[in-house]
């Protein structure tokens, strides 16, 4: 017969994994969101992908808690306190790739039709899939306590890296148009690289002002945004 | 098996071999090896019946208080084999608190304090017994609440006061090294954390061995842990270390309560 500390971390720990599967799934429509030329097809994806990130903020939420409860009701120790802090850090990377799923999803969006992007969301696709892979892999090391294919992962972070780095200068040098013209678009693609660095900067600073209040007042702000009623519920 | 068995800098007690059996062939402690750091606390726990008590008394030979002991090996308080001191000299030395507060039911708080030096025969002038209990006292935090009342019975204290009294009446003669056999099992949260603030202020003069049941006073309150099992020390590090990444997968069953 399992003790309560050992029902409250299985239930962590299966909700962790729907939450883990729902990434997942984001990642798979993401692609065939990119290959994807239905009209429809496309409609019903963005549709799906916008229920999923709910789910998956619902997730970050249910399974903070429930580490709490089980950090304050059990103290747990050893492996137990490793596996639930991994869990712990695990969730909010989860919450920020499903952010960026959604980040992504917008923008194919309204840049689908262009010819920019058909020339180059082939070797997008591929950093994509190799993203996806590693978060695919990086989670199953977790699940089967298999530490090799987390080795893997964490060595493939170098390898996306320097697609970051190359692919759209290289798209972007490639592609037939004058010296002014192309000069100006690596200008504008480190000029956005720097606005959207500012941006996740902003980002952090909001999560430690949420973390902020929840530690004053208990009150749990994430997804739900400093409005009047949550506002009301800290002063 | 452990890292800290004879890693300590500055042991002020090692333990060499010691194995420890009740009946013949049946042994409550097998064949400890151990330094224990100075000026630390140092948590020894297990499940029922794995010889973390007898480990404890076998420091003051309170063990030998069982009739057919038999003990081999060696423990070392500052390199001398506590077998060539005195009983009455190792007591002095290494002083010990129980599970159930016990202060003599017929003796005041005053004469509870000092106990050890009346039953032992020392005699002290007035002025030395008064400095003795009001230091004793005051080191336990006790002082200003029974100032008033030395010369009532000691009984007449709540169990918390009471524990910290035998304390008292433990550190009056100046030990090097404090016992404590589940210390704070029979009171309450209140006094239970009275008495564990009381032992992390204490260890900066003192030496303390703690035996506990209770896991998380032991990962609260202690710098070294050791785990037993069936007589063997299977683990011995810091805390800390310990409490997340034990290295035996006895101690992380015991820790995780899978078995014990």
């Amino acid at each position: 017969m399992s003790t309560k500390k050992e029902q409250s971390i299985q239930e962590i720990m299966s909700n962790f994994q729907e939450m883990a599967d729902l990434v997942l799934a984001q990642l798979n429509l993401i692609e065939k969101l990119m290959t994807g030329e239905d009209g429809n097809e496309i409609k019903d994806l963005i549709i799906k992908i916008n229920q999923n990130e709910k789910k998956i903020d619902q997730y970050e939420i249910i399974v903070s808690d429930k580490f709490i409860n089980a950090i304050v009701l059990y103290q747990p120790v050893a492996s137990d306190i490793r596996k639930l802090v991994a869990v712990y850090r695990m969730i909010l990377n989860l919450e920020r790739i499903g952010d960026l799923v959604m980040n992504i999803s917008h923008t194919i969006e309204i840049l689908r039709d262009s010819a920019e992007y058909k020339a180059m969301s082939g070797v997008i696709l591929n950093m994509l899939m190799s993203g996806r892979m590693m978060v695919e892999k990086s989670l199953l090391s977790f699940v089967n306590s298999d530490p090799d294919y987390a080795i893997w992962t964490i060595k493939n972070d170098t390898i996306v890296d320097e697609m970051n780095q190359k692919l759209l200068r290289n798209s972007i040098s490639k592609a037939r148009m004058s010296a002014k013209t192309r000069e100006m678009l690596l200008s504008y693609a480190d000029l956005k690289n720097i606005i959207t660095n500012i941006e996740r900067i902003a980002d952090h600073a909001t999560n430690i002002a949420e973390a902020t209040i929840y530690s004053l007042q208990g009150t749990d702000l994430r997804h739900s945004g400093a409005d009047e009623e949550s506002q009301k519920s800290v002063q | 098996m452990t890292d800290l068995i004879t890693h300590n800098d500055k042991p002020v007690l090692k333990v060499r071999d010691l194995s420890i059996a009740y009946e013949q062939g049946k042994y409550a402690v097998k064949t400890v090896t151990a330094d224990i750091e100075s000026k630390a606390i140092t948590a020894i726990m297990g499940p029922s019946g794995c010889g973390k008590s007898t480990l404890l008394r076998a420091f003051n030979k309170m063990h030998e208080l069982y009739p057919n002991i038999s003990t081999k090996g060696t423990i070392f308080l500052n390199d001398t084999d506590i077998n060539n001191m005195s009983t009455i000299e190792l007591r002095r030395k290494i002083g010990m608190v129980f599970q159930r507060p016990n202060p003599f039911p017929t003796m005041s708080i005053y004469e509870n304090v000092i106990a050890g030096y009346k039953l032992n025969g020392i005699r002290l002038k007035r002025d030395e017994r008064d400095s003795i209990v009001e230091k004793a006292l005051k080191d336990v935090t006790l002082w200003d609440e029974v100032k008033d009342s030395l010369f009532k019975k000691g009984t007449f204290l709540s169990g918390g006061q009471q524990q910290r009294l035998c304390i008292a009446r433990a550190i009056a003669f100046d030990p090097e090294v404090l016992l404590l056999d589940e210390p704070t099992s029979a009171l309450d949260p209140v006094s239970t954390s009275r008495i564990e603030d009381l032992l992390v202020d204490l260890k900066e003069s003192y030496t303390i061995l703690l035996v506990t049941h209770n896991m998380s006073q032991a990962a609260r309150i202690s710098d070294n842990s050791m785990f037993m099992y069936l007589g063997e020390l299977v683990e011995y590090g810091k805390t800390d270390i310990m409490f997340t990444n034990p290295k035996d997968p006895r101690t992380e069953g015991y820790l995780t309560g899978k078995f014990g």
